[in-house]
Formats: C-alpha cells, structure tokens, sequence
C-alpha cells in the first residue's frame, strides 16, 4: 500500500474537530537520525583534533596552517566520507538484524576493529607510520563510530516504530 | 569448517598481498621517484604480525556474513565490496585529503584490500 499522503505531508489527518494535527512522522525522524550521524562526526572529531592536533601536526609533518583551517571543499569531502560509512553501517546493521542501540554500538565497533584498526596498522607494520599517530587516527576512527552508531541507532528505532505503527493503521497488529 | 575458512582464507590473501606488492611497487617508485616510501624486506616477526592481522580481517569478515545470513559466492562478493568502499576505501581518501598521502601510495593500498578482501569473500563463501 503506498505511503499514507498524511505521512508524506508531515501532519496527521484531519480530525473530526476539522482541526490538522501536526506530527512529526517517526519516517522523517529517521532521515535526521541519520543526517546527524553523517554531520556529528564532523564536530566531535574537531573536538578530538583540538586535544590531539599539536601531536598529530608534529607527527605527520602536515602544514600546521592548512591543517588549522581546513577548506570548504576538504570538509564538505569529509562529510561525504562520513556519509559513505553511515549508509554502510545502516545496510550493515539492517542486514545483521541489529535492531537496538546496544546492537548496532557493538557490530559497529567489531567493523571498527577488524576494517579500520587492521587497515592503518598496516602503515605501522610496513611504512615507520609513527604508533602515536596510529593510536590518534584509531582513536578518532573509534570515537567517529560510536557517534554514528548511536544515531544509527536511534534511526533504527524511529523506523522500527514507523513500521509498527503502519502495521496498527493496516490493522495487521504485527 | 568456519576456522578453517578462516585461516585459509587469512594465509591465501596474505601471499596475494604480497605478490601484489612485489608487483606494484616498481610502478610506484617510477611515478613517486625518491619520495617513494622504503617498505624493504619484512623480517619474520613482521610476517607473523601481518598473517595475524589478516586472520582478524578474515574472521571479522566470517563473522559478519554469518550473522547476516550471506553464504553464497555472490553476496559475500558484495560484503566485501561495500565493507571496501566503506573502510579501506574511504580510510584512504582521509590520508589523501588530509595528510597529503600520494594518490598512487593511496591507490595501491586500496587495491591490495579489494583483492584481500575478494578472496576472503571468495574463499568463506565455498569453505564454510
């Protein structure tokens, strides 16, 4: 059945008062849970860069300048960065029928350790990358997931509960 | 069967990965020069390092097919293939976009996970 157009609109239907009750349709709430999850990484890892920045500018010999003051483009390039991990960790997720935050948090951290963590320790191994620098760039992978796991997380159920309630509509009681 | 679909599958990218790395570093010391990074000859402890860190790649990878029910060839193919584009993929860009890693040091390790991964994909899906 296709989507009630009270759904698409954002408000419930009209009631017998003739009165339009806005909602804020759990479908939509989901769309921003993950938005977020793609965006708030961009300000938690500044957060962690303003800890770690001196370190991480000393050890990868980058401009301290550039590095400062990122351009438009490298950040608008991060988010999409960000945004590629998400809709992963969500197809992931779904696939693994990880259904609460707890669930999502963990597989989202095993994906993190076995793809993220492996993946830069190779330059450890083979190429003299510094380990403070790994233990830098890991931690902020790390950080990065568990925000976007949590507001995956949360999109997860607000979808969960879009499903249940169409379900009540259809009068399916699934 | 699965711990053997593990290792094998961990020992089979580890030589994969090798040989490819035989093979595409002439073509990046032609196009980088000196700048080229000297990875040498690892010695035996670097190799067990290596083989561990494949075994874990492999049985995180084993881990998550299982769990999401992908068992045949072509859906573990397709694991691999967004768990690449999702981690090592865009792990790479970032050194690209804000380390100023060459492109061709970034391209050359991302075709070494894509074959890792590939055959771990491979391998999982007819050992299991």
């Amino acid at each position: 059945m296709p989507t009630p157009l009270h759904e698409v609109a954002g408000t419930a239907p009209t009631t017998c008062t003739g009165a339009a009750r806005p909602v804020r349709p759990a479908r939509r709430l989901g769309w921003t849970w993950s938005a977020s999850a793609a965006v708030a990484p961009l300000v938690t890892a500044s957060i962690w860069y303003s800890i770690f920045g001196a370190a991480w500018v000393r050890l990868s010999g980058v401009d301290p300048i550039a590095a400062s003051h990122p351009s438009r483009w490298a950040m608008l390039g991060q988010l999409g960065r960000n945004a590629v991990v998400v809709l992963a960790l969500t197809a992931l997720a779904r696939r693994a029928g990880a259904a609460s935050i707890r669930d999502v948090v963990g597989l989202a951290v095993l994906v993190w350790f076995g793809f993220e963590a492996m993946s830069v320790l190779g330059s450890v191994l083979h190429e003299g990358y510094p380990f403070a620098l790994y233990l830098i760039h890991v931690g902020d992978a790390l950080q990065t997931t568990l925000v976007m796991a949590t507001l995956i997380g949360l999109s997860q159920r607000a979808r969960r509960r879009n499903l249940v309630g169409h379900d009540a509509r259809e009068g399916t009681g699934r | 069967m699965i711990a053997v679909a593990v290792l094998v599958s961990a020992v089979a990218a580890f030589l994969a990965s090798s040989g490819y790395y035989a093979a595409a570093t002439p073509i990046e010391r032609r196009i980088l020069g000196d700048a080229t990074i000297d990875r040498g000859r690892p010695g035996p402890w670097k190799v067990g390092s290596e083989l561990v860190r494949t075994v874990v790649v492999a049985a995180v990878f084993a881990w998550l097919a299982a769990r999401a029910g992908l068992d045949h060839l072509p859906d573990t193919v397709a694991l691999a293939a967004l768990l690449w584009l999702a981690f090592p993929a865009v792990l790479l860009t970032g050194s690209i976009l804000w380390e100023r890693v060459p492109p061709i040091t970034a391209a050359i390790h991302a075709g070494d996970w894509l074959i890792k991964l590939l055959l771990i994909a491979t391998l999982v899906a007819t050992l299991h």
